[in-house]
């Protein structure tokens, strides 16, 4: 956890008759980062060659992504199963597989044609709906109708039992009956809508039921509306039915689910073995392969290997740098406990830190949640922010989604809860005394004590803060640089040895001037001691570095080269005094957005007071308050949030961070892709 | 007056925003590869074509996507209008004009299917856009209109009634919608050209040479088909192209020399040779011959436009990022990929073969 794991390179022989087992292994090992032969140096690479996989890996792939796409069509997606190597591997027949997805695609493909044509039914209905909402009613309609319009408006007289038998043959075809009159009398007066087009199909039904054409009714209006209720129960039916479609495809992927993941599990383990396969080298009989692995995992690597190959091989292990490995950059695993795990995100999105370097997630940890507490100091925001994150977390594991970020909302939130009860603020309220000291007394100027008296006692305190944020961080860095054995880089590199203590003189000078009301610096003779002979000792590095890069390479010292030398010793003086001086005033903005924080809580209670000046408040002025906290803890919190992490970033990261680093990425069956 | 920082700077971030969320080649590829329509559509879960997904999932007509997703593009187009000033607020507008000028289109097709050639169109005006754009007119009134006096009338006070009027007896006597359209386009293209001379003489240069490139890829279809589809004379041809293409216009035409020269195959080798000398950094895609028949020869030409306008539009994506060109850059990459995508997907509903696809686009 302090530093990134130590890795071991594999590099192994075996034979070629066990290769798909020795893949297998490998991948439920899930341990194991390829390395090609190719890259290896010394004897490696020849007389080897690329081994060809058994069965297309494209095949395998454009068939395992046709699964994965037909998961995606149930509603909800068809979760992708665990791959288990010891059952699956072996079995899978591709044709069949491919007549399998070629049938569902049928299935699909059937059931969204009736949706469609179901679709085109309702267009004509709406069709119709449009051009009657048009005409002011029926009798207009029907001489525009019979004019230009696509729409066919008829009234005759029909049989009242002969209704039903009307509607029932007029079903599939886009049109209204709508009977009207007396509904007890033998005979009545019906107005049929339909389309001209449909004429075809719709006479010979009218001359079967004794259709007689009659003038429209003088209600036509009413007729109007009825045929606008009529289509639009009409379209809601089509519409049931579609949905229908669609909840017998959601049916049918429930039936076919479980084969479906199976199906996609056989796929992707078979495309798996292939793909580590095909990266092994081989000779005539034997295959070789190589990776990274933690080197904790090694003697279970080992033995999975030689399970798997049935003691036929053979395996050297090297480490980063060693013979054959010297060539090949190790990767990077940081190994957190889970509950750092989002703290490690957020370093990763910064970068990978160098192989063997310390791993900041355990500091970035504690300075990026001091940070927030101070920032958002508010008990009842904090839970807030708590709730809102585990709320999160939960319907991002129900989604299977990436839940990083919220679980770092409830961290954020309990540090926030924390300093809200050592600031003594809830909901910007003092419901209970501060356990430190009054934050919202102090920037309202009445509740100063001890040693906090004004916001000048704040700003002093993130100073200090940043101070042993910045000094964490070069002692990071003299670790790393102690592992690597860079000795020069640690003694004079400006956030090495000689630049921490100019750092900590000078923030000794500026505590004894501030502690001297701003009117006494130390003795002349001791300032050159404790800042002058380290600045002094920087002119040192330019040259210094000139004879160890150029020794032996031939390159003479000209004498020109002591302006350069000059020169880099002032820009270097400059860089660390006004680089550490900006580095550590930038940790005001931890006070900054605190008091920005507590001001804003301070108006909107000061908002409330002027809605109801005395008295219990009133319910305008509650509503002010409610709106006032969600502002401020939607603001301040984002705000919090990316303020903590640019001092990570820009302030801490850069005392020791080398972000050259390449992440670990073993192949497992259930990994990434 | 605003600087170009608060006239673009908005703008710039909300439409390279979008633009970062354009398909990647390789999804153009799945699609193209998919095995059926329902495999292509559901590569588009989770982009910025989503839409066709779902509205495809609730009722199965890939038209019903495309409708929805034009919705929403017309909604970042209108909606962009609150945020902009003259004379960059014109010029957008007329930009706009192109979503309204091919709704236009399709109303009076299917009028004239329904009035002139008497054919059923039931059904076929579903998805057509109803809310303004930028001129009000009921496109209902259009499609239902009795004959071309009433489609005159159904464009109420809007620029198109003027145009209707003009063209819509030689629609009816020549039974085509052509002379309409093509006044559309031209309507379109002087709009686009005149809000373009307004702007600044930076943005003025990048507006008229990607619009250039644009009447260009019209002018490249209709010269092909004026000879070959249309058998129309020679000047006549000329006379109708729209004018301000960087390459193709009747000016260049009339330089260039006579297209009676024989058929639509000299056409189209002159439509070659005209790209050829205007965007000679580009020549390469135009190829070194003339042969091939004139279809052939046009796909070709369509496609080199295509490319030399997604350079164009690379070109201001590159370059100073508070400038016109990053609006056009948006226009461009957009109506390309939409055409990609509804290219690949209703080759999909057909069932054609992938190299078919592949060609077309």
């Amino acid at each position: 956890m302090m530093f990134t794991s130590p890795m071991r390179l594999l590099a192994a022989v075996a034979l070629d008759t066990d290769s798909d087992a020795i893949a297998t292994e490998l991948l439920k090992l899930g341990a194991l980062e390829l390395v090609s032969i190719k890259d290896l140096s010394g004897e490696w690479t020849s007389k080897t060659t690329k081994v060809e996989p058994r069965v297309s890996l494209a095949r395998l792939g454009e068939l395992r992504k046709r699964a994965e796409g037909f998961m995606g069509m149930a509603r909800p997606p068809i979760p992708r199963p665990i791959i288990n190597g010891d059952t699956l591997v072996g079995r899978v027949d591709l044709d069949a597989a491919e007549k399998r997805l070629d049938a569902m695609a049928a299935e699909v493909n059937g059931l969204r044609e009736r949706q469609k044509s179901l679709q085109d039914e309702i267009l004509k209905l709406d069709e119709i709906l449009r051009q009657i909402e048009a005409f002011g009613d029926l009798k207009t309609g029907a001489a525009a109708a019979s004019s230009f319009s696509f729409l066919s408006i008829r009234a005759g007289l029909l049989q009242a039992d002969k209704i039903d038998d009307l509607t029932r043959a007029l079903d599939g075809v886009p049109s209204v009956v709508l009977p009207s009159g007396d509904a007890s009398g033998v005979e009545r007066a019906v107005v049929l809508v339909s389309l001209k087009r449909d004429a075809v199909r719709i006479d010979p039904v009218l001359d079967r039921v004794g259709w007689q054409d009659a003038r429209l009714p003088e209600s036509s209006g009413e007729s109007k509306d009825e045929a606008l209720r009529t289509l639009n129960a009409k379209i809601d039916t089509l519409r049931s039915r579609q949905n229908a479609c669609a909840a017998e495809l959601a049916d049918y992927f429930s039936d076919n689910g479980a084969g479906l993941g199976e199906l996609w599990a056989t796929l992707r383990a078979e495309e798996l073995v292939a793909r580590v396969r095909s990266s092994f080298s081989r000779t005539d009989r034997t295959v070789l392969f190589s990776g990274w692995i933690p080197a904790e995992r090694v003697a279970a690597v080992e033995t999975g290997i030689r399970s798997a190959a049935s003691g036929g091989c053979s395996i050297e292990w090297l480490g980063p740098g060693q013979g054959d490995a010297a060539s090949i950059q190790a990767p990077v695993e940081m190994r957190n406990p889970a509950v750092l795990k989002p703290f490690e995100g957020l370093v990763r999105n910064y970068a990978t830190p160098a192989y063997g370097s310390v791993d900041p997630t355990p500091f970035v940890a504690v300075a990026y949640l001091a940070m927030f507490g101070l920032m958002f100091g508010d008990a009842g925001h904090g839970l807030v922010v708590a709730l809102v994150g585990v709320i999160g977390t939960l319907l991002a594991r129900k989604r299977g989604t990436a839940d990083g970020l919220y679980r770092l909302m409830i961290y954020c939130g309990a540090a926030a809860i924390v300093a809200g009860v050592m600031f003594g603020s809830y909901f910007g309220l003092p419901l209970l005394p501060p356990l430190w000291f009054d934050y919202h007394g102090i920037v309202s100027g009445h509740g100063g004590s001890g040693a906090f008296k004004s916001v000048y006692d704040i700003l002093g305190l993130t100073i200090r803060f940043g101070m042993v944020v910045l000094g964490v961080g070069l002692l990071i860095n003299w670790v790393n640089l102690w592992r690597k054995r860079d000795w020069f880089t640690l003694i004079l590199d400006k956030a090495g040895l000689v630049g921490g203590w100019i750092y900590g003189a000078g923030a000794w000078v500026a505590f004894y001037y501030v502690g001297h009301d701003y009117r006494e610096l130390p003795s002349g003779s001791l300032l050159a001691v404790v800042l002058g002979l380290p600045t002094l000792l920087l002119a040192f590095k330019a040259p210094l570095e000139f004879i160890r890069h150029n020794k032996g390479s031939g390159k003479r010292f000209k004498p020109g080269l002591l302006v350069d030398f000059f020169m880099e010793w002032i820009v270097e003086i400059l860089e660390i005094y006004s680089g550490y001086l900006a580095n550590t005033l930038s940790f005001m903005r931890v006070a900054g957005l605190g008091i920005a924080h507590v001001s804003l809580m301070t108006a909107f209670f000061q908002i409330a007071r002027m809605i109801t000046p005395t008295g219990p408040l009133s319910l305008p002025a509650v509503l002010v308050l409610i709106l006032g906290n969600v502002l401020v803890i939607a603001l301040e919190g984002l705000s919090a949030g990316i303020q903590s992490l640019r001092l990570n970033y820009y302030e801490f990261f850069s005392k020791y961070f080398n972000g050259t680093g390449r992440a670990y990425r073993p192949v497992s069956f259930n990994g990434t892709e | 007056m605003r600087g170009a920082l608060s006239t673009y700077g908005f703008l710039s971030a909300k439409l390279k925003a979008r633009i970062s969320k354009t398909l990647p080649p390789d999804a153009m590829e799945r699609l193209i590869r998919a095995r059926s329509l329902p495999e292509a559509v559901q590569f588009l879960k989770g982009t910025e074509y989503a839409a066709i997904e779902e509205a495809y999932a609730a009722t199965g007509d890939l038209r019903s996507g495309e409708a929805l997703l034009l919705e929403r593009e017309l909604e970042l187009y209108t909606g962009l209008f609150r945020y902009l000033d003259e004379p960059v607020l014109s010029f957008v507008r007329a930009l706009a004009l192109r979503f309204e000028v091919d709704k236009i289109k399709n109303a009076v097709r299917l009028w004239f299917d329904s009035v002139i050639r008497g054919r059923n169109v039931d059904g076929k005006s579903g998805y057509l856009h109803r809310a303004t754009i930028v001129h009000a007119f009921d496109v209902d009134a259009v499609i239902l209109a009795p004959d071309a006096d009433a489609v005159v009338a159904a464009f109420g006070s809007t620029p198109y009634a003027a145009i209707a009027r003009s063209e819509m007896p030689r629609v009816v006597s020549g039974r085509s919608v052509f002379p309409f359209e093509l006044a559309l386009d031209r309507y379109y293209y002087a709009e686009a050209f005149a809000a373009a001379a307004k702007l600044g003489r930076k943005n003025r240069e990048v507006a008229e040479r990607v619009l250039g490139v644009d009447v260009d890829m019209q002018n490249v279809s209709w010269l092909v088909r004026f000879r070959g589809f249309y058998g129309m004379d020679a000047d006549t041809a000329a006379g109708l192209l729209i004018p301000r293409g960087r390459a193709i216009d009747a000016a260049a035409l009339k330089t260039a020399g006579s297209l009676d020269q024989g058929s639509p195959g000299y056409a189209g080798s002159l439509g070659l040779e005209l790209l050829r000398s205007a965007y000679g950094q580009f020549g390469v895609l135009l190829g070194s011959g003339s042969g091939g028949d004139a279809v052939a020869r046009l796909s070709l030409m369509e496609g080199a436009l295509r490319q030399i306008a997604r350079a164009e539009a690379g070109r201001s994506l590159a370059g100073y990022p508070f400038s016109i060109g990053v609006v056009l850059a948006y226009f461009t990459l957009r109506a390309e990929e939409l055409r990609a995508v509804m290219t690949i997907l209703n080759a999909k509903e057909y069932a054609l073969p992938e190299e078919r696809i592949r060609s077309s686009l």
